[in-house]
């Protein structure tokens, strides 16, 4: 099948930029339904901000999630 | 105490132990109680958008079988509870009464069955009074504005300029305003401690486990606690005793029932408290050090000995309590985010928090599970020297409803040369471990607003903190002060 003209180009799709690219931060007053965009992306960052700093943390494999599965 | 009259102001100011000696001693009866307090959170409640729903009809029912079963005059003996109305959050399922979540999307929800903790408070005598406004769905997905709730912003009555905090916006404001004696709040992480402190009102945030949350909003399963606001740690007592317990609708309930055994001068004299001076000064705003510090001069003429502590400075708190709701949240509203009514949320970040909470991933929902053990390992070994460690509530007072709330003191991390120090984050880090935590009114800013100490200690200790709260109370008066009138 073709590609459209214009379309999806292969390789790696780029990511918009967002506050941690020096891009647009989130709005300081929005309106009341808000940018949409901009606060997903912030809220994606936001995720992707924690992920790290969770990530970061090397804890030994005994250490088990609190509340396992206790039959 | 000092004993309260029986006029209007009064008794809408008065404590619960007060409100139960006018009863035992017939000068009022439960249905006046009740008038008062329905007329009040009507004509008042809207001012500080404090009120979900006046459940007039099931209040004056049960008020006047209350009289009937216990009359006014009947001397001692009385329940401590019985005949004194009160307010639930409106996460609290109440037969029959919309329960909205605070949200558009529940805005037609009913239920046909009370929530454990109502009908618990019903037996031991109780009146609700009204279900109580909320932040939407308690905040799950993180909120800009104080406005994100389908009752309107939250105002504190000492101003309603100011937002009275949340999640639990209402149930602060009520018990402020003196539109309800006590009532019922949920802290995840910071939902009774925030607005307990931005509307000088004691609050209590149990143990995890230490009440059931059937017939509550879950919001996150592992972190979901239910706990009284009211005037005085006291109060904060006598609530607890008639909603603690093991409940078989709830499998997280520990199975410990709580009753209320003030602590003795003596036993105070031994107990170890601990703060971290970086609290109260650097990290504190200025305009609320001299409060603080008074506070804590407060306590240490109690007698208790005071020790320096701080919890690890080097744990992810905020980003492991934001991860563990984000994902549970997203589980839990997964068919609300499937729908049309999802855009009809009111705060444009809440949906997007939401939203992004699909995207946690199991593998660092798990790891910020982890990271709770070591929480709990090491607030376990803080309080093996300690008995009580005693942080502010909030660093600050309420910020003006309008302002966005990631510009309050501290929401954007310690300021310039106080990183690593103090105790920051107390607030996720008691969430995390499940511990308990007492808020008490100490003092108010310059321009009026209030401000509140919080005293933390090891699971199940609320007996500790509730005395030690007494105490602090008896040589304060900053809990009995009222806002001004309207």
């Amino acid at each position: 099948m073709s590609r459209k003209k214009g379309g999806k180009k292969g390789g790696k799709r780029r990511r918009p930029a967002g506050p941690q690219d020096g891009g647009p931060a989130v709005p300081e007053r929005p309106s009341p339904s808000g940018d949409a965009g901009d606060l997903r992306r912030a809220a994606k960052a936001q995720v992707r901000t924690t992920a790290a700093a969770l990530r970061a943390l090397r804890l030994p494999p005994e250490v088990e999630p609190a509340f396992v599965f206790r039959p | 105490m000092s004993a309260t009259g029986t006029g209007e102001s009064d008794l809408a100011f008065a404590t619960v132990a007060e409100l139960g000696a006018h009863l035992a001693a017939g000068r009022v009866s439960a249905e006046d109680l009740t008038r008062l307090a329905l007329d009040r959170l009507a004509r008042l409640g809207p001012r500080y958008n404090a009120v979900a729903t006046v459940t007039a009809e099931r209040a004056l029912a049960e008020a006047r079988s209350r009289d009937r079963a216990s009359p006014p005059g009947g001397g001692r003996g009385r329940r401590p509870l019985d005949g004194i109305p009160y307010g639930a959050k409106d996460l609290l399922a109440a037969r029959g009464a919309p329960t909205t979540w605070g949200a558009p999307p529940y805005r037609d929800q009913v239920f046909d069955a009370d929530a454990t903790v109502v009908r618990r408070l019903g037996r031991a005598g109780a009146v609700l009074a009204a279900k109580l406004a909320m932040v939407e769905l308690a905040g799950g997905g993180g909120y800009r504005y104080a406005s994100a709730s389908l009752q309107g912003p939250g105002r504190t009555p000492w101003n309603p300029d100011h937002w009275s905090g949340g999640s639990s916006s209402g149930s602060g404001a009520a018990v402020a305003a003196g539109l309800v004696p006590y009532a019922i709040g949920s802290e995840t992480s910071g939902s009774i401690v925030t607005p307990a402190a931005y509307c000088g009102v004691t609050g209590l945030r149990p143990t995890y486990g230490l009440v059931s949350r059937s017939g509550a909003m879950p919001l996150s399963w592992t972190l979901d606690k239910l706990g009284p606001m009211a005037r005085s740690a006291e109060d904060c007592a006598l609530v607890l005793q008639a909603i603690a317990g093991r409940d078989g609708a709830d499998a997280t309930t520990a199975g410990r029932a709580y009753r209320y055994r003030p602590l003795s001068r003596d036993a105070l004299r031994r107990l170890r408290l601990a703060f971290a001076p970086a609290d109260f000064d650097d990290l504190a705003v200025p305009a609320a050090r001299p409060a603080f510090g008074a506070a804590l001069d407060v306590l240490r003429r109690l007698g208790a000995s005071f020790a320096e502590a701080t919890l690890p400075a080097d744990l992810p708190y905020g980003a492991a309590v934001s991860t563990i709701i984000g994902a549970e949240a997203a589980t839990v509203f997964a068919g609300l985010m499937e729908s049309d009514a999802f855009e009809t949320l009111v705060d444009a970040r809440q949906k997007a928090g939401l939203r992004a909470g699909r995207r946690i991933k199991a593998r660092d929902y798990l790891q910020a599970m982890r990271l709770r053990v070591l929480v709990q390992r090491a607030c376990g070994e803080l309080f093996e020297r300690v008995d009580v460690l005693v942080g502010v509530g909030r660093p600050g007072p309420a910020s003006p409803v309008d302002e966005p709330l990631d510009r309050r003191p501290g929401a954007a991390g310690p300021p310039p040369g106080a990183e690593g120090r103090g105790n920051p984050a107390l607030i996720p880090a008691g969430n995390l471990a499940g511990l308990p935590a007492l808020c008490l009114p100490c003092g108010f800013t310059p321009d009026g607003l209030p401000l509140a100490i919080q005293l933390v200690g090891p699971p199940f200790s609320e007996n500790t903190l509730l005395s030690l709260g007494a105490w602090f109370q008896s040589e304060t008066d900053w809990h009995r002060r009222r806002p001004p009138a309207p």
